[in-house]
């Protein structure tokens, strides 16, 4: 009974296999026994020794379940420590493992960097316009309410008058507000100055959620009546920006349009206005600053104002829709003559960004951005995994042994992810970064605007939550290969030559097809930068109809200043006479309206006779108001009649002229000189005077579309742009220009000081176009060095691999030059396959793109030939340089 | 122990001191549970009864805090039994508390057998 010699084996059983339970029950089990015997030894009858033993053994069952507590506890408690320990080795083993070959492990870590960075800029940035909610307190629920016209391609803004009716609606919105975007002039130590107003009703504040950082927001009845409660809120930024932060801003005067102004309050750092764009600078209450809207406000037929609410408590979106469908046909039954074909439709805020009327295109084009880094990040992980396949197939004896040896295969396994996530951790710490600096460089991102423009991107917690995930998935991703690789360990291969077993053959096909998907991949992207940036030279190379080059711009507005409209021509005369007379200036004119800009007017015109059908409400036209100079400046030809003179003034009839467009559409096949129509039912008469050749307005490359000029003399705006034709570069004369504007009227803040080119490159018109060129030309370059490299690491690797084959080769006598071109062939094999799948891809892709493209088929066969050709290309010269170094494979040390 | 009473009444000294016997017991080599039982009753001419329900969770104690060692092996008679053997760290546990015990009982004996009255 003392010491016994245990069998190995058993600790072996204990050790796989611990069961507590049946132990404990054995235990005591024999304990009980022996004390049994002993008893019956010493001469106790048999039935009664059992009895004793147990009895003196004490609450047996107590015992059992306390010892089957502890044990389970304690057995527990090792394997919770055993899995760490093992997961700690293995760490420990792909830390070592991995630091053997640094340039390995750079090489992956800047591609993950890359593929993930990449993708977590995009996503901050479609988060901002897709996702993230206002920061407001109510900023998940906020709706967008619109008006629809059959006439407009996309719903708008609505009337004041209308808004209030969907207002007093209980029954589908608890709150609605409405606002306006406004500037405003303020004077004070810094000259004069253009800043952005949100004009809004009293309740806006109280709508979407936000509570004062210092004073009060507006109380009910602050938009009663005209200058009644002249008040204003500042944002954060302006507080900060022009007050210094005072907190004793509260209860001071500003002077807004030249009226005094109360300042009662400031709003949070978070809060930027409803605008998704604009970083508004105050908050006033309607009709509450000078010049007020008057009793025009209630005009049904205006638009202006955003509308935004909540729902009813409990009513789904859904449901709301039908209400204000429901609505708007009340309203056009009670209002014909402003309501007419008017729908109505309610947006989610999070999809009306950055504007409801241009929202509708941002999922597709934000699906297609997701799309395109997601392919880049399929690339990089393609890679990875490709290079982690060259290194399990090194390592292929090693990991046999190991699963000879009896490593599970899950053991192996969760080797190659653990060294996979540590390699996607350090290429996602990377991606950050990476973020942060794109995020940067796209906020920098400005339009030829004179608007504090705000992107709202930020990497935050979001972005992050986001790109951890994305770090999650790639390791996964790039792990799936190698850990498919391992399903093949077999030891009688591994310990035969590994590089000639017939899993290496396996590996190379599953690197052939990674390498082909890259460049099927790259093909799509390189195509479509190809395709943008084509439309970007194309649109430059346009014909809008008038000259763009050696043109430039100022814009004013006379009207918040306090001008009247003989003060206001009066100025307007001065600037042209001073500014035509600046050297360097060919000519000099004002126009009310600019185009491809941000800024237009519609009018519905209707002949006095005409053969055409025309609706009764007339024909919807963009329209120009321009002084007489403007035609010859701009470079607009006459095909018929004349110009506008100085003649045409306040006392002559009152003319227009059209484009042949216009003639063609109101008076088709006839003369349109001395034909006459009307803006409206009851507008005066125009006469037309003067044809001219067609011109683009709105989008670039449009067709023509009818289209009309009316004298300023005889239409007084009191905002204009002066446009100047320039002898040499127009940015040269932009500091004459505006001295000589601001020695007018010192008080006039000028705005939008800019070039016509740079108007066009970077407004509206294609701002699209020039940022898809830029986003497809950075991700084609990294496609392209993504996938050289994949053609490179496979030619490289099959070379390595069939070193004896090529030694035998040139045993027998192949000269270099044979050598290399049959490799390089292989390489160029594999390119072809990919391009050809590539194209096919690109087929169904290039088609979502259509509405950014310029002058180019979405399938255009010069790009795809050119970008088959080009990758085609790659393949050979990727697979150079391994071909060059299997031509100088040493043939003894090949051999041996 | 003799009675439950002052088992919970001590139960710090008690259990330490059958910790100390089960060490004392193992010392002599490797042991099954019913072996130290008996060890401690004959050794102790039946004064101490340890119950040997509170003999067992000691034991597995012991061995989870590395202070015995436990395997299954064979008995005399091939009947399957756990057995526990002293581990390095049991052993100098046996050494510095059979020290204290030792310095413990000397200085209570000095005490119950004073023969010099308070000053």
């Amino acid at each position: 009974m003392s010491t016994h010699d245990v069998p190995k084996w058993r600790r072996y059983l204990r050790f796989w296999r611990g069961n507590v339970q049946a132990d404990v029950d054995d235990e005591i089990a024999f304990h009980v026994d022996e004390r049994t015997r002993e008893l019956i030894a010493s001469g106790v009858v048999l039935s009664r020794a059992r009895e004793q033993a147990l009895r003196e053994f004490g609450d047996i069952d107590c015992a059992r379940s306390t010892l089957r507590t502890m044990d389970e506890a304690h057995l527990a408690g090792i394997r919770r420590a055993e899995l760490f320990t093992d997961v700690w080795q293995d760490v420990r083993v792909a830390t070592r493992s991995l630091s053997r070959s640094p340039g390995l492990v750079v090489i992956i870590a800047i591609t993950l960097a890359l593929g993930i960075g990449l993708n977590s800029a995009v996503y901050s940035l479609v988060d901002a316009f897709l996702f993230r909610p206002m920061p407001v307190e109510h900023g998940k629920e906020l709706v967008i309410l619109a008006q629809t016209e059959p006439a407009l391609p996309a719903p708008h803004e609505l009337s004041y008058g209308n808004y209030l009716d969907y207002r007093s609606d209980t029954s589908i919105f608890r709150a609605l507000t409405a606002y306006a975007v406004n500037s405003v002039n303020i004077s004070g130590g810094r000259g004069a100055e253009r800043i952005w107003t949100e004009e809004a009703t009293a309740n806006y504040f109280t709508t979407l959620g936000v509570r004062p950082l210092l004073g009060h927001l507006f109380q009910p009845g602050d938009d009663d009546g005209e200058l009644a409660h002249p008040v204003m809120v500042l944002s954060y930024k302006f507080w900060q920006s022009h007050f210094g932060g005072d907190p004793n801003v509260v209860g001071d005067t500003l002077r807004v349009n030249n009226h005094p102004i109360r300042i009662i309050g400031v709003t949070p750092p978070s809060f930027h206005g409803a605008d998704a764009l604009i970083d508004i600078d105050a908050f006033v209450p309607i009709n509450q600053t000078w010049p007020t809207y008057g009793p025009s406000l209630y005009d049904r037929a205006g638009a202006g104002f955003n509308v935004i609410g909540l729902l009813k408590s409990g009513l789904a979106l859904d449901a709301a829709r039908a209400a204000v469908r429901t609505k708007a046909k009340l309203l056009e039954r009670t209002y014909p003559e402003s309501n007419r074909n008017v729908g109505a439709v309610l947006v989610p805020q999070t999809r009306a960004r950055p504007n409801v009327t241009v929202s509708e295109n941002i999922p597709a084009i934000a699906a297609a951005f997701m799309l395109l880094v997601l392919l880049v990040l399929a690339i990089a992980c393609a890679n990875v995994a490709s290079l982690l396949l060259a290194r399990a197939t090194s390592q292929y004896k090693e990991q046999a042994l190991r699963a000879a040896l009896g490593a599970s295969r899950w053991r192996l396994a969760r080797r190659v992810l653990i060294e996979c996530f540590m390699l996607a951790a350090v290429g996602g710490t990377g991606a950050i970064l990476l973020a942060r600096t794109a995020v940067s460089a796209l906020s920098d991102v400005r339009l030829a605007l004179d608007v504090p423009i705000r992107w709202a991107i930020t990497v935050d917690s979001r972005v992050m939550a986001f790109t951890l995930a994305v770090v999650l998935l790639t390791a996964v991703f790039a792990a799936t290969a190698p850990v498919l690789g391992l399903r093949k360990t077999n030891l009688a291969d591994a310990l035969k030559d590994a590089e000639r077993s017939s899993s290496g053959v396996a590996h190379q096909r599953v690197r052939s097809l990674l390498v082909i998907a890259q460049i099927a991949v790259c093909v799509v992207i390189v195509v479509c930068a190809a395709l943008f940036t084509r439309s970007m030279g194309n649109a430059s190379r346009i014909k809008v109809g008038f000259r763009t080059d050696h043109i430039l711009m100022a814009s004013a507005q006379l009207e918040p200043q306090g001008y009247d409209s003989l003060r206001g021509k009066q100025l307007e005369r001065d600037v042209l006479a001073r500014v035509a007379a600046l050297p360097g200036v060919q000519s000099a004119a004002l126009q009310r309206y600019t185009p491809f800009g941000y800024n237009n007017d519609i009018e519905y015109v209707i002949p006095e006779v005409s053969p055409a059908k025309i609706p009764e409400n007339g024909v919807g036209c963009f329209n120009n108001i321009v002084t007489p100079e403007y035609f010859s400046t701009v470079g607009i030809p006459l095909v018929d009649g004349r110009g506008f003179t100085a003649h045409d003034d306040e006392q002559a009839p009152k003319v227009a002229v059209v484009t042949r467009q216009f003639a063609e559409r109101l008076w088709p096949g006839q003369l349109a000189i001395g034909k006459r129509f009307s803006i409206g039912k009851d507008g005066p008469p125009l006469e037309v005077v003067g044809v001219t050749a067609d011109v683009q307005y709105f989008s670039i490359g449009e067709s023509p579309k009818p289209f009309f000029f009316r004298p300023y003399a005889q239409n007084y705006r009191s905002s204009f742009t002066l446009v100047v034709r320039t002898a040499t570069d127009p940015a040269s004369l932009a500091a004459p220009v505006r001295a000589t504007m601001s020695a007018l009227d010192p008080m006039l803040p000028i705005v939008d000081l800019r070039s016509f080119e740079d108007h066009l490159a970077n407004g509206r018109a294609l701002l699209g176009t020039r940022l898809g060129a830029w986003f497809a030309g950075v991700f084609g370059a990294l496609a392209l060095v993504l996938a050289s490299v994949g053609v490179y690491g496979l030619i490289s690797y099959s070379v390595a691999q069939r070193r004896r084959e090529i030694g035998i080769r040139v045993a027998l006598g192949a000269r270099a030059g044979t050598v290399v071109t049959f490799i390089v062939r292989q390489g160029v094999r594999i390119a072809i396959v990919g391009v050809v799948l590539g194209l096919a891809m690109t087929a169904g892709v290039a088609q979502l793109l259509s509405a950014l493209l310029y002058g180019v088929a979405p399938r255009d066969p010069v790009i795809f030939a050119g970008v088959g050709l080009a990758l085609a290309a790659v393949g050979a010269m990727a697979s150079l340089i391994p071909a060059r170094r299997a031509a100088t494979v040493d043939v003894v040390e090949a051999l041996r | 122990m003799p009675s439950a009473a002052a088992a919970s009444s001590d139960l710090d000294l008690l259990q330490g001191t059958l910790d100390v016997m089960i060490l004392k017991a193992l010392s002599w080599g490797a042991m099954h549970g019913f072996g130290v039982a008996k060890w401690i009753r004959q050794t102790t001419d039946d004064v101490l009864q340890i119950e040997d329900s509170a003999l067992y969770p000691a034991l597995h104690r012991m061995e989870h805090r590395g202070l015995i060692d436990a395997d299954w092996g064979l008995t005399e008679n091939n009947r399957r039994a756990k057995y526990y053997t002293l581990t390095a760290k049991g052993k100098q546990q046996l050494r510095s508390r059979v020290s204290t015990w030792d310095r413990y009982a000397q200085a209570v004996s000095k005490v119950i057998h004073a023969t010099t009255q308070p000053a």
